[in-house]
Protein backbone atom coordinates (compact mmCIF):
# COMPACT_ATOMS: atom_id res chain seq x y z
CA UNK A 1 0.00 0.00 0.00
CA UNK A 2 1.13 3.23 -1.21
CA UNK A 3 2.02 5.35 1.86
CA UNK A 4 2.77 9.18 2.36
CA UNK A 5 6.05 10.62 3.83
CA UNK A 6 5.52 10.12 7.98
CA UNK A 7 6.07 13.76 8.20
CA UNK A 8 2.68 14.87 5.81
CA UNK A 9 0.70 11.93 7.20
CA UNK A 10 1.33 13.61 10.76
CA UNK A 11 0.29 17.11 8.58
CA UNK A 12 -2.71 15.53 7.42
CA UNK A 13 -3.81 14.27 10.64
CA UNK A 14 -3.17 17.44 12.55
CA UNK A 15 -4.07 19.85 10.45
CA UNK A 16 -6.64 18.05 8.13
CA UNK A 17 -8.81 14.84 9.26
CA UNK A 18 -6.44 12.69 7.80
CA UNK A 19 -5.65 11.04 4.46
CA UNK A 20 -8.15 9.40 2.15
CA UNK A 21 -7.30 7.41 -0.74
CA UNK A 22 -7.16 10.48 -3.14
CA UNK A 23 -4.66 12.45 -0.81
CA UNK A 24 -2.64 8.99 -1.00
CA UNK A 25 -2.66 10.25 -4.97
CA UNK A 26 -2.50 13.61 -4.66
CA UNK A 27 0.30 14.49 -1.75
CA UNK A 28 2.45 11.32 -3.09
CA UNK A 29 5.91 13.11 -3.42
CA UNK A 30 4.60 16.02 -2.71
CA UNK A 31 7.63 17.89 0.51
CA UNK A 32 5.73 18.53 4.18
CA UNK A 33 6.59 22.16 3.05
CA UNK A 34 4.35 21.90 -0.13
CA UNK A 35 1.82 19.93 1.21
CA UNK A 36 1.51 22.66 3.97
CA UNK A 37 0.75 25.56 1.71
CA UNK A 38 -1.85 23.51 -0.07
CA UNK A 39 -4.09 23.47 3.47
CA UNK A 40 -2.60 26.43 4.38
CA UNK A 41 -3.52 28.68 0.88
CA UNK A 42 -7.28 26.64 1.16
CA UNK A 43 -8.71 29.66 -1.47
CA UNK A 44 -6.76 28.14 -4.07
CA UNK A 45 -9.17 25.17 -3.71
CA UNK A 46 -12.67 24.47 -5.11
CA UNK A 47 -15.41 25.51 -2.28
CA UNK A 48 -17.62 23.17 -3.70
CA UNK A 49 -18.21 20.75 -1.28
CA UNK A 50 -22.03 21.31 -0.46
CA UNK A 51 -22.70 20.16 -3.82
CA UNK A 52 -21.49 16.94 -3.47
CA UNK A 53 -24.70 16.23 -0.84
CA UNK A 54 -26.43 13.53 -1.49
CA UNK A 55 -23.90 12.28 -4.03
CA UNK A 56 -23.77 8.58 -4.03
CA UNK A 57 -20.06 8.63 -3.54
CA UNK A 58 -20.01 10.40 -0.63
CA UNK A 59 -21.29 9.94 2.69
CA UNK A 60 -25.25 9.76 3.09
CA UNK A 61 -27.48 11.94 4.92
CA UNK A 62 -30.43 10.98 6.54
CA UNK A 63 -33.41 13.28 7.07
CA UNK A 64 -37.38 13.23 7.10
CA UNK A 65 -38.68 15.23 4.19
CA UNK A 66 -36.42 18.12 2.61
CA UNK A 67 -32.59 17.72 3.93
CA UNK A 68 -32.62 21.12 5.75
CA UNK A 69 -29.39 22.26 7.44
CA UNK A 70 -30.00 26.08 7.51
CA UNK A 71 -32.96 25.69 10.13
CA UNK A 72 -33.02 21.97 11.51
CA UNK A 73 -29.93 21.30 13.80
CA UNK A 74 -29.49 17.69 13.00
CA UNK A 75 -29.51 18.31 9.32
CA UNK A 76 -26.82 20.86 10.04
CA UNK A 77 -24.75 18.84 12.18
CA UNK A 78 -24.79 16.30 8.78
CA UNK A 79 -23.74 18.70 6.81
CA UNK A 80 -20.47 19.92 8.66
CA UNK A 81 -19.50 16.97 9.32
CA UNK A 82 -20.02 15.96 5.93
CA UNK A 83 -17.94 19.58 4.68
CA UNK A 84 -14.98 17.71 7.07
CA UNK A 85 -14.85 14.84 5.10
CA UNK A 86 -15.29 15.18 1.65
CA UNK A 87 -14.03 19.32 1.96
CA UNK A 88 -10.66 20.14 -0.21
CA UNK A 89 -10.20 22.73 2.08
CA UNK A 90 -9.98 20.22 5.32
CA UNK A 91 -7.69 23.05 7.01
CA UNK A 92 -10.78 25.57 6.70
CA UNK A 93 -13.08 23.16 8.41
CA UNK A 94 -10.45 22.04 10.95
CA UNK A 95 -10.00 26.02 12.40
CA UNK A 96 -14.03 26.48 12.47
CA UNK A 97 -14.18 23.66 14.63
CA UNK A 98 -10.83 25.08 16.97
CA UNK A 99 -13.15 28.52 16.77
CA UNK A 100 -16.27 26.76 17.58
CA UNK A 101 -14.64 25.63 20.66
CA UNK A 102 -12.91 28.41 21.46
CA UNK A 103 -16.41 30.86 21.29
CA UNK A 104 -18.21 28.17 22.57
CA UNK A 105 -21.45 28.38 21.94
CA UNK A 106 -24.54 26.10 22.79
CA UNK A 107 -27.32 25.44 20.41
CA UNK A 108 -29.36 24.21 23.26
CA UNK A 109 -29.01 28.27 25.24
CA UNK A 110 -29.89 29.72 21.83
CA UNK A 111 -32.68 27.42 21.44
CA UNK A 112 -34.18 27.98 24.46
CA UNK A 113 -34.26 31.68 23.73
CA UNK A 114 -35.27 32.11 20.12
CA UNK A 115 -36.91 28.36 19.41
CA UNK A 116 -35.11 25.39 17.16
CA UNK A 117 -35.69 27.25 14.05
CA UNK A 118 -33.55 30.47 14.58
CA UNK A 119 -31.22 28.50 16.78
CA UNK A 120 -29.66 26.69 14.17
CA UNK A 121 -30.09 29.60 11.56
CA UNK A 122 -27.97 31.83 13.76
CA UNK A 123 -25.67 28.72 14.16
CA UNK A 124 -25.54 27.55 10.47
CA UNK A 125 -27.37 29.10 7.86
CA UNK A 126 -25.24 29.48 5.35
CA UNK A 127 -25.68 33.29 3.53
CA UNK A 128 -28.18 33.24 0.50
CA UNK A 129 -29.78 30.25 1.31
CA UNK A 130 -32.46 31.78 3.63
CA UNK A 131 -33.03 35.16 4.51
CA UNK A 132 -31.07 36.48 7.30
CA UNK A 133 -27.01 37.09 8.76
CA UNK A 134 -24.82 33.90 8.04
CA UNK A 135 -24.87 31.85 11.01
CA UNK A 136 -21.82 31.10 13.35
CA UNK A 137 -20.39 28.45 11.84
CA UNK A 138 -20.50 30.16 8.80
CA UNK A 139 -18.63 32.69 10.23
CA UNK A 140 -15.52 30.80 11.27
CA UNK A 141 -15.37 29.01 7.98
CA UNK A 142 -15.26 32.81 6.51
CA UNK A 143 -12.24 33.38 9.16
CA UNK A 144 -10.61 30.46 9.73
CA UNK A 145 -7.44 31.82 8.90
CA UNK A 146 -8.66 35.43 9.18
CA UNK A 147 -7.61 38.40 11.16
CA UNK A 148 -8.60 38.00 14.70
CA UNK A 149 -9.52 41.17 15.60
CA UNK A 150 -11.94 41.17 13.41
CA UNK A 151 -13.49 37.73 13.74
CA UNK A 152 -14.11 39.01 17.51
CA UNK A 153 -15.78 42.15 16.35
CA UNK A 154 -18.01 39.96 14.24
CA UNK A 155 -18.35 37.46 17.03
CA UNK A 156 -19.22 40.33 19.48
CA UNK A 157 -22.90 41.29 16.96
CA UNK A 158 -23.05 37.70 16.00
CA UNK A 159 -26.96 36.74 16.59
CA UNK A 160 -26.06 33.73 18.33
CA UNK A 161 -23.27 34.76 20.40
CA UNK A 162 -25.81 37.63 21.58
CA UNK A 163 -28.46 35.35 22.71
CA UNK A 164 -25.71 33.12 25.04
CA UNK A 165 -24.21 35.51 26.84
CA UNK A 166 -27.21 37.44 27.47
CA UNK A 167 -26.59 40.49 25.05
CA UNK A 168 -30.10 41.47 24.50
CA UNK A 169 -30.63 41.97 28.83
CA UNK A 170 -27.13 44.22 28.62
CA UNK A 171 -28.85 47.81 29.41
CA UNK A 172 -27.73 51.72 29.96
CA UNK A 173 -29.46 51.35 33.95
CA UNK A 174 -28.53 47.81 34.19
CA UNK A 175 -25.25 46.90 32.18
CA UNK A 176 -25.41 42.56 31.79
CA UNK A 177 -21.82 41.11 32.29
CA UNK A 178 -21.56 37.71 30.80
CA UNK A 179 -20.22 39.05 27.27
CA UNK A 180 -17.91 41.64 29.03
CA UNK A 181 -16.31 39.02 31.38
CA UNK A 182 -16.25 35.86 28.38
CA UNK A 183 -14.62 38.08 26.39
CA UNK A 184 -11.22 38.55 28.56
CA UNK A 185 -11.63 35.20 29.94
CA UNK A 186 -12.28 32.69 27.35
CA UNK A 187 -11.69 34.63 23.75
CA UNK A 188 -8.89 36.38 24.74
CA UNK A 189 -5.81 37.30 27.81
CA UNK A 190 -7.73 34.62 30.30
CA UNK A 191 -7.67 34.79 33.97
CA UNK A 192 -5.09 37.08 35.68
CA UNK A 193 -4.84 39.61 32.75
CA UNK A 194 -8.21 41.18 34.49
CA UNK A 195 -9.84 42.43 37.81
CA UNK A 196 -13.39 42.63 38.71
CA UNK A 197 -13.70 46.31 37.81
CA UNK A 198 -12.69 46.10 34.05
CA UNK A 199 -15.73 43.49 34.16
CA UNK A 200 -18.15 46.09 34.74
CA UNK A 201 -15.97 48.76 32.44
CA UNK A 202 -16.61 46.07 29.98
CA UNK A 203 -20.40 45.34 30.47
CA UNK A 204 -21.30 48.66 29.91
CA UNK A 205 -19.00 48.84 26.80
CA UNK A 206 -21.00 47.05 25.13
CA UNK A 207 -24.65 48.29 26.81
CA UNK A 208 -26.86 48.44 23.91
CA UNK A 209 -25.05 45.67 21.61
CA UNK A 210 -28.63 43.94 20.75
CA UNK A 211 -30.91 42.38 18.36
CA UNK A 212 -34.43 42.92 16.51
CA UNK A 213 -36.29 40.78 14.75
CA UNK A 214 -36.17 41.77 11.18
CA UNK A 215 -39.95 40.17 10.38
CA UNK A 216 -42.65 39.70 11.63
CA UNK A 217 -43.13 36.22 11.53
CA UNK A 218 -43.14 33.65 13.83
CA UNK A 219 -39.47 31.83 15.16
CA UNK A 220 -40.84 28.58 13.75
CA UNK A 221 -41.04 30.02 10.09
CA UNK A 222 -37.62 29.77 8.30
CA UNK A 223 -37.79 33.06 6.61
CA UNK A 224 -37.81 34.86 10.15
CA UNK A 225 -34.65 36.24 11.23
CA UNK A 226 -33.01 38.18 14.15
CA UNK A 227 -30.15 40.74 12.91
CA UNK A 228 -27.47 42.46 15.32
CA UNK A 229 -28.82 45.93 16.01
CA UNK A 230 -26.77 49.00 18.35
CA UNK A 231 -29.45 50.39 20.13
CA UNK A 232 -28.08 54.11 21.21
CA UNK A 233 -30.72 54.71 23.89
CA UNK A 234 -29.43 51.98 25.85
CA UNK A 235 -25.50 52.70 25.19
CA UNK A 236 -23.87 53.94 28.45
CA UNK A 237 -22.30 57.06 26.88
CA UNK A 238 -19.96 57.53 29.94
CA UNK A 239 -16.02 57.28 30.23
CA UNK A 240 -15.21 53.43 30.84
CA UNK A 241 -11.56 52.88 32.68
CA UNK A 242 -9.96 50.19 32.68
CA UNK A 243 -6.91 48.50 34.40
CA UNK A 244 -4.72 47.87 31.00
CA UNK A 245 -4.35 50.26 27.94
CA UNK A 246 -6.86 50.49 25.68
CA UNK A 247 -4.87 52.70 23.11
CA UNK A 248 -1.31 52.68 21.51
CA UNK A 249 -0.24 55.87 23.72
CA UNK A 250 -0.82 53.76 27.59
CA UNK A 251 -4.59 55.29 27.94
CA UNK A 252 -6.76 53.54 29.47
CA UNK A 253 -10.13 55.34 29.49
CA UNK A 254 -12.54 54.88 26.20
CA UNK A 255 -13.82 58.59 26.50
CA UNK A 256 -17.35 59.64 26.77
CA UNK A 257 -19.31 59.32 23.44
CA UNK A 258 -22.18 60.77 22.36
CA UNK A 259 -24.66 57.61 21.69
CA UNK A 260 -24.53 57.90 18.30
CA UNK A 261 -21.10 56.49 18.13
CA UNK A 262 -21.17 54.33 21.15
CA UNK A 263 -20.46 51.13 18.62
CA UNK A 264 -17.02 52.74 18.62
CA UNK A 265 -16.73 51.88 22.42
CA UNK A 266 -15.90 48.16 21.82
CA UNK A 267 -14.50 48.42 18.74
CA UNK A 268 -11.78 50.34 20.51
CA UNK A 269 -11.87 47.50 23.29
CA UNK A 270 -11.81 44.79 21.08
CA UNK A 271 -8.93 46.04 19.39
CA UNK A 272 -7.01 46.90 22.52
CA UNK A 273 -7.61 42.96 23.75
CA UNK A 274 -6.86 41.25 20.51
CA UNK A 275 -3.69 43.54 20.26
CA UNK A 276 -2.65 42.69 23.60
CA UNK A 277 0.20 40.62 24.25
CA UNK A 278 -0.88 38.24 26.86
CA UNK A 279 -3.70 37.21 24.01
CA UNK A 280 -1.03 36.35 21.70
CA UNK A 281 0.43 34.10 24.52
CA UNK A 282 -2.80 32.41 25.20
CA UNK A 283 -4.02 31.73 21.46
CA UNK A 284 -0.67 30.42 21.36
CA UNK A 285 -0.47 28.06 24.14
CA UNK A 286 -3.81 26.88 22.53
CA UNK A 287 -2.39 26.71 19.05
CA UNK A 288 0.32 24.06 21.07
CA UNK A 289 -2.67 22.08 22.46
CA UNK A 290 -4.61 22.15 19.16
CA UNK A 291 -1.61 21.24 16.51
CA UNK A 292 1.67 19.87 18.65
CA UNK A 293 1.18 18.10 21.66
CA UNK A 294 -1.38 17.74 24.11
CA UNK A 295 1.08 15.90 26.26
CA UNK A 296 3.46 18.20 27.52
CA UNK A 297 3.16 21.84 28.63
CA UNK A 298 3.55 24.47 25.99
CA UNK A 299 7.64 25.40 25.50
CA UNK A 300 7.95 28.84 25.95
CA UNK A 301 9.71 29.50 23.30
CA UNK A 302 6.83 28.16 20.88
CA UNK A 303 4.24 30.58 23.14
CA UNK A 304 7.19 33.44 22.69
CA UNK A 305 7.96 32.90 18.48
CA UNK A 306 4.21 32.28 17.62
CA UNK A 307 3.11 35.13 19.57
CA UNK A 308 5.36 37.13 17.57
CA UNK A 309 4.41 35.83 14.40
CA UNK A 310 0.65 36.88 15.83
CA UNK A 311 1.22 40.62 16.44
CA UNK A 312 3.66 41.42 14.20
CA UNK A 313 0.98 40.05 11.56
CA UNK A 314 -1.86 42.55 12.66
CA UNK A 315 -3.65 39.81 14.34
CA UNK A 316 -3.64 37.67 10.92
CA UNK A 317 -4.11 34.03 11.68
CA UNK A 318 -2.77 33.05 8.23
CA UNK A 319 0.81 33.48 9.21
CA UNK A 320 0.65 32.27 12.42
CA UNK A 321 -1.03 28.65 11.78
CA UNK A 322 1.38 28.91 8.33
CA UNK A 323 4.72 29.39 10.92
CA UNK A 324 3.37 26.61 13.34
CA UNK A 325 3.00 24.15 10.65
CA UNK A 326 6.69 24.66 9.53
CA UNK A 327 7.83 24.55 12.96
CA UNK A 328 10.32 22.40 14.68
CA UNK A 329 8.03 21.61 17.24
CA UNK A 330 5.21 20.37 15.01
CA UNK A 331 7.85 18.52 12.44
CA UNK A 332 9.43 16.65 15.93
CA UNK A 333 8.89 13.26 15.48
CA UNK A 334 8.62 12.66 18.89
CA UNK A 335 5.54 14.92 19.19
CA UNK A 336 3.99 12.53 16.30
CA UNK A 337 0.21 11.06 18.06
CA UNK A 338 0.81 13.28 21.36
CA UNK A 339 -2.78 14.90 20.75
CA UNK A 340 -5.97 13.56 21.11
CA UNK A 341 -8.66 13.16 19.05
CA UNK A 342 -11.86 14.95 19.47
CA UNK A 343 -14.88 13.43 18.61
CA UNK A 344 -15.33 15.00 15.61
CA UNK A 345 -12.15 14.56 14.05
CA UNK A 346 -12.33 10.43 15.25
CA UNK A 347 -15.28 9.73 13.20
CA UNK A 348 -14.17 12.26 10.35
CA UNK A 349 -10.46 10.83 10.41
CA UNK A 350 -12.53 7.39 10.56
CA UNK A 351 -14.27 7.57 7.80
CA UNK A 352 -11.59 9.36 5.21
CA UNK A 353 -9.42 6.30 6.34
CA UNK A 354 -11.99 3.19 6.38
CA UNK A 355 -13.81 4.69 3.71
CA UNK A 356 -17.54 5.69 3.55
CA UNK A 357 -19.06 4.66 0.62
CA UNK A 358 -23.24 3.66 1.51
CA UNK A 359 -22.25 4.98 5.41
CA UNK A 360 -24.71 7.47 6.00
CA UNK A 361 -23.70 10.05 8.70
CA UNK A 362 -26.41 10.15 10.81
CA UNK A 363 -24.41 7.26 12.46
CA UNK A 364 -21.51 9.00 13.21
CA UNK A 365 -23.89 11.79 14.48
CA UNK A 366 -25.14 10.32 18.01
CA UNK A 367 -21.80 11.94 20.08
CA UNK A 368 -22.26 15.51 19.04
CA UNK A 369 -26.09 15.10 18.54
CA UNK A 370 -26.36 14.00 22.52
CA UNK A 371 -24.63 16.93 23.35
CA UNK A 372 -24.55 20.81 23.94
CA UNK A 373 -23.06 22.25 20.91
CA UNK A 374 -23.30 21.67 16.93
CA UNK A 375 -20.20 19.37 16.78
CA UNK A 376 -18.73 18.47 20.05
CA UNK A 377 -15.02 19.50 19.55
CA UNK A 378 -13.81 18.72 22.99
CA UNK A 379 -13.65 15.64 25.12
CA UNK A 380 -11.88 14.04 28.60
CA UNK A 381 -10.01 10.98 28.75
CA UNK A 382 -9.91 9.19 31.92
CA UNK A 383 -8.55 5.98 31.60
CA UNK A 384 -8.06 5.45 28.03
CA UNK A 385 -11.64 6.24 26.75
CA UNK A 386 -13.68 9.25 26.19
CA UNK A 387 -16.14 10.39 29.42
CA UNK A 388 -19.88 9.70 29.01
CA UNK A 389 -22.08 11.78 26.63
CA UNK A 390 -23.01 13.14 30.56
CA UNK A 391 -20.14 14.27 31.64
CA UNK A 392 -19.12 15.49 28.60
CA UNK A 393 -22.58 17.61 28.04
CA UNK A 394 -21.78 19.21 31.79
CA UNK A 395 -18.35 20.46 30.47
CA UNK A 396 -19.65 21.85 27.33
CA UNK A 397 -22.66 23.76 29.18
CA UNK A 398 -19.94 25.25 31.70
CA UNK A 399 -17.58 26.41 28.65
CA UNK B 1 -23.53 -1.31 18.79
CA UNK B 2 -20.72 1.40 18.58
CA UNK B 3 -19.48 3.58 15.89
CA UNK B 4 -16.20 1.72 14.82
CA UNK B 5 -18.36 -1.44 14.87
CA UNK B 6 -21.17 -0.02 12.40
CA UNK B 7 -18.46 1.48 10.10
CA UNK B 8 -16.44 -1.41 9.73
CA UNK B 9 -19.28 -3.30 9.66
CA UNK B 10 -20.92 -1.45 6.71
CA UNK B 11 -17.46 -1.36 4.57
CA UNK B 12 -16.50 -5.13 4.79
CA UNK B 13 -16.80 -5.58 1.28
CA UNK B 14 -15.02 -2.49 0.78
CA UNK B 15 -12.10 -3.49 3.05
CA UNK B 16 -11.58 -7.15 1.54
CA UNK B 17 -11.51 -6.10 -1.75
CA UNK B 18 -8.77 -3.60 -0.70
CA UNK B 19 -6.84 -5.49 0.98
CA UNK B 20 -7.31 -7.85 -1.53
CA UNK B 21 -3.32 -8.01 -1.71
CA UNK B 22 -2.36 -8.37 1.23
CA UNK B 23 -3.76 -12.11 1.90
CA UNK B 24 -0.95 -14.29 2.01
CA UNK B 25 -0.53 -14.46 5.54
CA UNK B 26 -2.67 -13.30 8.76
CA UNK B 27 0.47 -11.13 9.38
CA UNK B 28 0.41 -9.26 6.15
CA UNK B 29 -2.98 -8.57 6.49
CA UNK B 30 -2.65 -7.07 9.47
CA UNK B 31 0.06 -4.88 8.73
CA UNK B 32 -1.96 -3.42 5.44
CA UNK B 33 -4.18 -2.47 7.92
CA UNK B 34 -2.34 -0.49 10.49
CA UNK B 35 -0.70 1.15 7.46
CA UNK B 36 -4.14 2.19 5.53
CA UNK B 37 -5.69 3.38 9.58
CA UNK B 38 -2.61 4.77 11.20
CA UNK B 39 -2.78 4.50 14.49
CA UNK B 40 -0.24 5.63 16.44
CA UNK B 41 1.93 2.11 17.34
CA UNK B 42 0.85 -0.94 19.58
CA UNK B 43 2.74 -1.99 22.04
CA UNK B 44 4.23 -5.59 21.38
CA UNK B 45 1.21 -7.65 23.11
CA UNK B 46 -1.59 -5.39 21.12
CA UNK B 47 -0.13 -6.34 18.16
CA UNK B 48 0.16 -10.24 19.12
CA UNK B 49 -3.14 -9.81 20.16
CA UNK B 50 -4.69 -8.41 17.02
CA UNK B 51 -2.54 -11.12 15.39
CA UNK B 52 -4.37 -13.53 17.62
CA UNK B 53 -7.70 -12.15 16.69
CA UNK B 54 -7.29 -13.17 12.95
CA UNK B 55 -6.54 -16.88 13.40
CA UNK B 56 -9.17 -17.13 15.83
CA UNK B 57 -12.04 -19.32 15.39
CA UNK B 58 -10.03 -21.01 12.16
CA UNK B 59 -6.47 -20.85 10.50
CA UNK B 60 -5.77 -18.28 8.01
CA UNK B 61 -6.64 -19.26 4.80
CA UNK B 62 -7.03 -15.95 3.20
CA UNK B 63 -10.30 -16.23 1.43
CA UNK B 64 -12.94 -13.63 0.37
CA UNK B 65 -14.99 -14.70 2.96
CA UNK B 66 -12.65 -15.18 5.41
CA UNK B 67 -11.32 -11.83 4.80
CA UNK B 68 -14.78 -9.93 4.79
CA UNK B 69 -15.55 -11.45 8.01
CA UNK B 70 -11.85 -10.36 9.67
CA UNK B 71 -11.13 -7.20 7.81
CA UNK B 72 -14.37 -5.56 9.52
CA UNK B 73 -13.33 -7.18 12.92
CA UNK B 74 -10.10 -6.15 12.48
CA UNK B 75 -10.93 -2.48 11.52
CA UNK B 76 -13.64 -2.16 14.33
CA UNK B 77 -10.85 -3.27 16.86
CA UNK B 78 -8.15 -0.72 15.60
CA UNK B 79 -10.51 2.00 15.17
CA UNK B 80 -11.80 1.52 18.65
CA UNK B 81 -8.44 1.26 20.24
CA UNK B 82 -6.54 3.78 22.41
CA UNK B 83 -4.20 4.48 19.78
CA UNK B 84 -6.67 5.34 17.11
CA UNK B 85 -7.79 8.26 19.59
CA UNK B 86 -4.31 9.55 18.63
CA UNK B 87 -3.66 12.19 16.35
Amino acid sequence: MARLDWQVEHLLRRAAFGPDATDLARFDNMSVAAVAAYLVDFEQQPDDVDRKIGGSAYVGITVRGEFSPNSAIDHARQRWLFRMVHSQRPLQEKMALFWHNHFATTYTKVAGGVGPVQSTKMLALKAGEFPGPQGQIELFRQFALGNFRDLLIEVARDPAMVVFLDGRTNFRRKPQENFGREIMELFTFGVGNYVEEDVYAAARVFTGWNLRRATDLPDNDPEAYHEFFYNPNQHDTTPKTFTFPIYGNGGLTIPERAAADGMQDGIDFITALAGHPETARRLARKLWSFFVSELEAPDPAFVEAVANVYLHNNTEMKPVVRYILGSPWFLDQGRLFARYSWPAEFVVRAMREVRWEGFRSVVSGRPWRTWGRLCSSRRTWRDGIWDRDGSQRVRCLRA
Amino acid sequence: MNFASTLAGNQRFNLAQAAESYRGSAIEFLDYFLERLSPSPYAPVLYGELAAYLGAGSTWTGTEAQARTKAAGLVKLIVGSSEYQFV
